[in-house]
């Protein structure tokens, strides 16, 4: 699976903390303001962590621990 | 402190960013998530989406299709070429459907059949039937054959000329309020594609569909809903669309008509910053006349409420704006305009309010006096301790200075005629400041000459307003920018003869004194464009030499 298959597949918070912070570089505390308008409430850069790491939990469900995606990134699947 | 404000420390091995920072480590770090993202949704968006050539639908109703390829292809489905017996050619929807869609929804979609309307594309016939293929039925809509869309005309040469636009748009508009006023029917997706030429006019396509569908065929998830036409209502949960979500989606339409792109194409393709750019209105107005600008803005505006009663008084006001933006140019250059402007009448024109009902009577609104004064002289102020006093009194300053001032700056701002600005936090003091040092490339307090003055509301009034109207806190800087911009326009008013003050400076000023009345609706934040030449205005300032105080 692509892993822009399986980001698409995560809940909401996750899924934009994992976009923002990592595919786009936003920093924590500029995600925490981003998803903070895009929710309408506070979300804090502890809080954007926290959805990146369940984020990454997730993905790791979705995506076998095992492959590494650095020796066959350049295809962009596993 | 937040996580990168903080300076590079070792974090220990429990801390949650170490973790996340392991964890990317197969991917090659936080960079190579990214890349390798990119590289799958790239992967996918070159993949055929469906056959290249679907196989042509069979014939239905006595309307055989014509081939090999549909003629228009939306979210929804594909739109094909088909003649009736008579061989009259018509253009068929086809709208692969669930389950889900039922008589009622088909029988809404019925009762649309008749509507009548010039600018309007009415449903000849629609029908459902069964499917061979995943969707167990589909709904075949017919249509009137167009010649072209909005959307293929701006392909095809580019940018619309603005009278020709304004004329479609105020075709488009009268078919929307049409079918807003004698339907109760909102679009729901307006854009260039569905504002079809017919014989040299505008006829609105596909209404009613997307309010039928979207409860059966569009997903409801937040990236469906997030359509670059899309109004910021459509991204709260639980919105309620109403005939203003259709002006907006108009009002967007226009830009990209008008400018040739869409203004919200520097977040094209990502939906997520294009969903905040929705939601905090950044739109690139940039090929647009500032006037025009000001009132499409209105239009665009996050809450409905705010925006123009119907999509012809928005058509209307965009329609004003050119047309004073045209009078103020020719009176600048000494062209005739599109009205007469004699010398012998010095009357700057008038913008024609958007909202005439919802504004004040001009001429005897009144520059707003807020209750206290925001910015004082220092010798004013009342520090609770007397500092400031006591180095401004003779014979103290060089024994103060002995322990702590170096130079002789506190002296200069000590100076009766410097006046400083005070509030509590987060009144916009930084923001006043920075906007004032901009203004002229010279510190804030020196920006007029010897004396600025200036009179802000006072700080409850601005948060309540912010509040109310649900603006960011940021906005602060924009009230400040406002208020500041009222006074160099009332400051100029009061120091310029009658005949200097024409044109540009009157009518913007006029602008800004009517929609200040509506006090800090975002209306007030767009006029600020019409001011943003700001260097302008400071020459002009400056022209004038030192001034008596404002107040």
């Amino acid at each position: 699976m692509l892993l822009y298959t399986a980001v698409q597949q995560l809940e909401e918070r996750p899924r934009e903390a994992v976009l923002l912070h990592l595919v786009q570089g936003f920093t924590y505390v500029k995600t925490a303001e981003m998803m903070s308008a895009l929710l309408n409430e506070d979300i804090t850069d502890g809080q954007v962590k926290h959805y990146v790491r369940q984020g990454l939990d997730r993905l790791e469900e979705l995506l076998p621990p095992e492959t590494t995606f650095l020796t066959d990134a350049s295809k962009g699947e596993l | 402190m937040s996580t990168e404000e903080s300076a590079p420390k070792s974090p220990g091995p429990g801390d949650e960013e170490t973790v996340i920072r392991n964890r990317l480590a197969r991917y090659g770090g936080e960079k190579g998530f990214g890349e390798i993202y990119r590289e799958g949704e790239r992967a996918l968006s070159e993949e055929p989406l469906a056959p290249a050539v679907p196989s042509l639908p069979a014939p239905f109703g006595g309307y055989t299709f014509v081939g090999p390829q549909p003629i228009g292809r939306g979210g929804a489905g594909d739109v094909w070429l088909a003649r009736n017996r008579a061989g009259i050619q018509v253009a068929i929807k086809r709208i692969p459907l669930n389950e889900r869609m039922g008589q009622a929804e088909l029988g809404a979609l019925e009762a649309l059949k008749n509507i009548r309307h010039a600018h309007l594309l009415p449903f000849i016939n629609i029908a459902k039937r069964a499917t061979a293929g995943a969707h167990h039925e589909e709904l075949l809509v017919v249509m009137e054959m167009a010649d072209g869309s909005l959307a293929q005309e701006l392909a095809k040469k580019g940018p619309i000329d603005a009278n020709v636009l304004l004329k479609y748009m105020q075709e488009a508009a009268e078919g929307l309020d049409y079918l807003h006023q004698s339907y109760g029917h909102v679009h729901r997706d307006v854009k260039p594609g569905n504002l079809l030429l017919l014989g040299g006019s505008v006829k609105v396509a596909d209404f009613g569909l997307a309010k039928e569908l979207t409860q059966t065929v569009v997903t409801h998830s937040r990236v469906a809903m997030s359509a670059p036409y899309a109004p910021p209502e459509w991204l709260e949960p639980g919105a309620t669309v109403g005939p203003r979500s259709d002006q907006y989606s108009l009002a967007v339409s226009y830009v990209e008509l008008r400018a040739g792109r869409h203004p919200l194409h520097a977040h094209w393709g990502n939906e997520l910053l294009m969903q905040l750019a929705i939601k905090n209105g950044e739109f690139d107005l940039s090929g647009l006349e500032r006037m025009e600008a000001f009132a499409v803005r209105r239009a665009l505006g996050k809450n409905p409420e705010n925006r123009y009663e119907s999509c012809q008084a928005f058509v209307d006001a965009v329609q004003d704006a050119l047309k004073q933006e045209r009078d103020v140019n020719a009176e600048a250059t000494g062209c005739p305009g599109s009205d007469d402007q004699g010398e012998d009448a010095p009357e700057a024109p008038e913008l024609a309010p958007a909202h005439p009902q919802e504004l004040p009577e001009s001429k005897d609104v009144a520059l707003p006096r807020p209750k206290g004064l925001a910015m004082k002289a220092i010798r004013d102020l009342n520090f609770g301790y007397n500092d400031a006093s006591t180095y401004g009194k003779e014979g103290e300053q060089a024994l103060l200075n002995r322990f702590f001032v170096k130079d002789n700056d506190v002296a200069r701002v000590c100076a009766p005629q410097i006046s400083f600005l005070v509030g509590e936090k987060g009144t916009g003091k930084t923001a006043c400041a920075t906007f004032l040092s901009g203004l002229e490339g010279k510190s804030a307090y020196a920006v007029f000459g010897k004396t600025l003055n200036i009179v802000a509301n006072d700080y409850v009034a601005v948060q309540e307003r912010i509040k109310k109207f649900q603006l960011p806190e940021s906005a602060c800087a924009e009230v400040w920018k406002t208020v500041l911009l009222l006074f160099l326009a009332d400051h100029l008013r009061k120091a310029l003869s009658e005949d200097r003050w024409t044109g540009e400076l009157k009518t913007a000023s006029t602008f800004i004194d009517r929609f200040y009345a509506g006090a800090f609706r975002p209306e007030v934040f767009w006029a600020l464009e019409l001011l943003t030449d700001a260097p302008r205005a400071a020459q002009l300032a400056a022209d004038l030499g030192p001034s008596s105080a404002v107040y």
